[in-house]
């Protein structure tokens, strides 16, 4: 499925501008959310094609996120690229056990990010 | 046992609970278990444990701890998780069994802000399908700090597993932590 429009969920907004831009460059159509819950908000609303989702929030975080969108029957087509400043070895496990399709460690390149939208 | 029936659509019975990621192949078969199913296992020492994956927010490798007097001698103390204070519970001891001394300890977290709480655990938790699993009577002798949060049993693989309701052991593990 050709990826158009991709919801950028991160509670930095250093990261979120970061993301939203390379995403935007590369003529995704880009929503942003700050939070889980407002994540989980636009994902239902908006039926994004793709979301890049950080981690470490400070309601529902990352992994949790993850796991209700690919839980849920109306949006577990969804595919979660986690992006996430956490990079052992079992935070990618524990990623891909919530249903992540990739895990992104930052820092992270323009072209890491748009590759991974491409492959999904 | 209700609490034990597979959520949505039916898949493939797994000999093991589903393997952790290691190879694209596998890692697509957890994806796809993890997307069917609603459950994940975890060990202690000879307990097997499911619980509902929302419950659980993250694991880690056990952090550094620091002691809390007049305590519970289980509760091995207190940890700092990306700022928050989060309890550190030593599992087996609270449940009085032997860890498993071969199997790495990891810290899997329940619950947010206050209400969190870390388990150490044997080894990682893994997925787990309760459709290949056959239900069984609940055992009828269960650590005390335990008992009231079994609401289920089944048998995979040999081994018995019990279903916990996590926010009732969280809650005795918050009852009896105090420990003059």
């Amino acid at each position: 499925m050709a990826v158009k429009k991709v919801l950028v969920v991160d509670d930095s907004a250093t990261d979120l501008k970061n993301l939203e831009q390379i995403c935007a460059g590369a003529g995704y159509t880009v929503i942003t959310a700050t939070s889980g819950n407002e994540a989980m908000q636009k994902v239902r609303t908006e039926m994004p094609d793709a979301v890049l989702l950080d981690v470490i929030m400070d309601d529902m975080n990352g992994f949790q996120v993850c796991r209700a969108i690919t839980s849920d029957q109306a949006t577990k087509h969804i595919p979660v690229v986690l992006v996430s400043g956490k990079g052992e070895k079992t935070d990618r496990i524990w990623g891909e056990q919530q249903g992540a399709r990739a895990y992104i460690t930052k820092p992270f390149t323009a072209e890491q990010i748009l590759a991974q939208l491409r492959a999904l | 046992m209700e609490a034990l029936e597979p959520h949505g659509s039916a898949s493939a019975p797994a000999a093991e609970p589903a393997a952790v990621v290691g190879t694209s192949a596998e890692s697509t078969e957890a994806q796809a278990a993890a997307q069917t199913h609603g459950y994940m296992c975890f060990r202690v020492g000879p307990l097997g444990l499911l619980f509902h994956s929302d419950a659980a927010r993250e694991v880690l490798a056990p952090p550094p701890v620091s002691r809390v007097p007049h305590t519970a001698p289980w509760l091995q103390g207190l940890t700092n998780v990306r700022g928050e204070l989060v309890p550190v519970v030593d599992t087996a001891a609270a449940f009085g069994v032997a860890r498993d001394a071969r199997a790495r300890p990891y810290l899997l977290i329940f619950g947010q802000g206050e209400a969190a709480v870390g388990l150490l655990i044997d080894g990682l938790p893994r997925l787990f399908d309760p459709g290949a699993a056959v239900p069984r009577p609940t055992p009828a002798e269960l650590p005390n700090l335990l008992a009231g949060s079994v609401i289920g049993a089944c048998e995979h693989d040999g081994r018995t597993w019990l279903d916990i309701d996590v926010d009732r052991l969280l809650d005795a593990l918050a009852r009896h932590a105090p420990h003059a």
